[in-house]
């Protein structure tokens, strides 16, 4: 929003979930850059760094990093500057590639069931299984009371909203940055020192594209919904700038302070081994912030996309998700620390069609807006009357053909990049054909009214 | 008291605490690299988180805009402080004595206290958002 424009929308559902964040509401460079921060200060980045500890040696590791960073840096960053432009969530922008009903239902499937419920109870889930293995003793540390309490406060700032995001964020990433640090310098003293450390082999040695397909595949989710956060920076620029800082810089960084501490101690669960290092209560700490920073975005987001066809207060729908995520942890938790493996699998499964959604989102606004003439400036800006498509059905054909052909029959590569720029390639060209023969990609028409449904 | 007096008194005495603790971070690292680079790590980012506050408030006269950029600065001291609590007595963190680390974390408690009232005061006094 330009700051002499009139804002002439309705935020009826709280937190600018379906219209675009005013400028008075924007945050700085840094609030923007500390919430992305805090999806990355979680415990699975971590472990995705123990596990690369497993497989590369730390000269390898590093190399693994720094490439899969570079990957999500540009995905993340493309798909931030459509936020950034929009001030619209990933939600709203998916209208354009996908019409109204197709950005509620991808919306519903990438980020409401699989991120606000399915990853939401696996994550609160795992804390309680983070906090046994630390303290398997305490009462307050059993699996299912701890899924509780632990997603009793993941909600709490979620209902706040972004503020309450960035307070935690605020408060935890520093600390997370410093532990992954704490982990590194056990893993170099245990070492006897960097040099020793530089030679220590894997255990399980793996091809280097394993290894970045893991490190991409770890946080693609994250980057193809980063318009989520960078909707609320006070420049289009902002958001991508953050979020690229942050992979590149702060996630190598990570990854290789874990890649340190499991190549020296031979153990991929990063906070156990940080308990026997030596850590203290600052293991502890680093689980309660690490799954807490990341959670609280997985219901944010998955409530932002359940507001796109939920008439109530975005308030309530991310009560109603966090009561639904924790009875689940909590019932998983229950049966002594059952596996949720199989609820895993199908969240992945979920998982295969979002880069593909990414992809067909980037192409529309980059290049097909592009070929259409539309300015950089005015791409995905709705206005209260606006006309939009019901249904995109070249968006559905791109999503639908990229997920089977990169998600199970290309076999080489990485397959989340596979799926991202099959998307990306089937909607410019089934879109440019379209143009070009006559044929309509919408199917039915919706206004948008002053509330941005 | 004036909003930017205040600022820059409880400032100063961040930035004290700070020098503190860089001269106790060259001792541990003295006796412990590893350990010491952890503390200098803490010592180095609070210090160039105050210093860098002087210059932003220096020609500012608003309070709010005061207040806005010491919520922003205080946050990183309150996180760095609590992350010393939590680190210095912990095992890795034992040099030949004791004194160190429990200075280490008086110093980092305090700290947590007065950059928390800062913040408060912040938003208090001046107006200045949380979240900035």
């Amino acid at each position: 929003m330009d700051e002499k424009e009139v804002w002439s929308w309705k935020d009826k559902f709280g937190d600018y979930s379906m219209v675009p964040v005013p400028q008075r509401e924007t945050k700085s460079l840094l609030s923007v850059f500390y919430v992305y921060m805090g999806v990355l200060a979680c415990i699975a980045v971590l472990w995705g760094g123990g596990s690369l500890g497993l497989q590369f040696t730390l000269k390898e590791a590093a190399i693994v990093a720094v490439v899969g960073s570079a990957i999500l840096a540009c995905i993340g960053g493309l798909t931030a500057a459509i936020g950034g432009v929009s001030k619209c969530s990933t939600y709203v922008n998916m209208r354009y590639p996908f019409g109204r009903i197709g950005s509620q239902l991808f919306g519903t499937i990438i980020a409401g069931i699989s991120c606000g419920i399915g990853w939401f109870a696996v994550q609160a889930w795992l804390f309680g299984i983070i906090l046994n293995t630390l303290f398997p003793n305490a009462w307050w540390a059993n699996i299912p009371v701890a899924a509780v309490w632990g997603g009793i406060l993941m909600t709490t700032t979620a209902i706040i909203g972004f503020k309450g995001l960035a307070w935690l964020s605020y408060l935890a990433v520093p600390f997370f940055m410093l532990i992954a640090g704490v982990g590194a310098m056990i893993g170099i003293a245990n070492a006897g020192g960097f040099a020793q450390l530089m030679n220590i082999q894997p255990a399980s040695p793996a091809p280097f594209a394993v290894g970045v397909t893991q490190v991409v595949g770890m946080y693609i989710a994250g980057g193809v919904i980063t318009a989520d956060i960078s909707r609320y920076a006070k420049k289009a620029w902002h958001g991508a700038f953050a979020w690229i800082i942050q992979v590149i810089i702060f996630q190598v960084y990570m990854l290789m302070g874990a890649v340190a501490l499991t190549l020296a101690t031979g153990a991929a669960n990063v906070a156990q081994a940080l308990l026997v290092g030596g850590a203290g209560v600052g293991a502890l700490l680093m689980a309660i912030f690490g799954q807490w920073t990341t959670n609280d975005n997985n219901l944010y987001n998955g409530a932002l996309s359940f507001a796109t066809w939920i008439p109530i207060k975005k308030k309530y729908i991310t009560i109603g998700e966090g009561v639904i995520g924790i009875a689940l942890a909590a019932w998983f938790g229950s049966y002594g620390g059952a596996s949720m493996q199989p609820f895993q699998d199908f969240l992945t499964l979920l998982g295969k069609i979002l880069p593909a959604i990414g992809g067909a989102l980037i192409a529309d606004f980059y290049i097909y807006r592009w070929y259409k003439g539309e300015s950089f400036s005015e791409r995905y800006r709705p206005k209260p009357g606006m006309k939009i498509a019901k249904v995109n059905w070249v968006g559905w054909i791109s999503v639908l053909l990229s997920t089977i052909i990169g998600g199970w029959m290309i076999k080489s590569g990485i397959a989340a990049l596979n799926v991202l720029i099959l998307g990306a390639v089937f909607y410019i060209v089934i879109a440019i054909i379209c143009d070009k023969t006559g044929v309509k990609m919408e199917l039915g028409e919706h206004t948008i009214d002053e509330t941005g449904v | 008291m004036e909003f930017k007096k205040y600022t820059q008194i409880s400032t100063g005495v961040l930035l004290i605490l700070s020098i503190v603790l860089l001269i106790l971070s060259g001792i541990a690292w003295s006796k412990n690299i590893y350990t010491g680079f952890i503390y200098l790590s803490i010592a180095l980012t609070e210090l160039i988180g105050i210093l860098l506050l002087y210059p932003r408030i220096m020609k500012i006269e608003d309070k709010t805009e005061i207040g806005n950029k010491s919520v922003q600065h205080n946050w990183l001291i309150l996180s760095l402080g609590i992350a010393g609590c939590t680190l210095f007595l912990a095992p890795f963190f034992k040099v030949d004595t004791m004194a160190i680390p429990y200075a280490a974390f008086a110093v980092c408690l305090i700290s947590v206290l007065l950059s928390a009232f800062n913040i408060y005061n912040a938003v208090t006094k001046a107006n200045a958002r949380m979240v900035v």
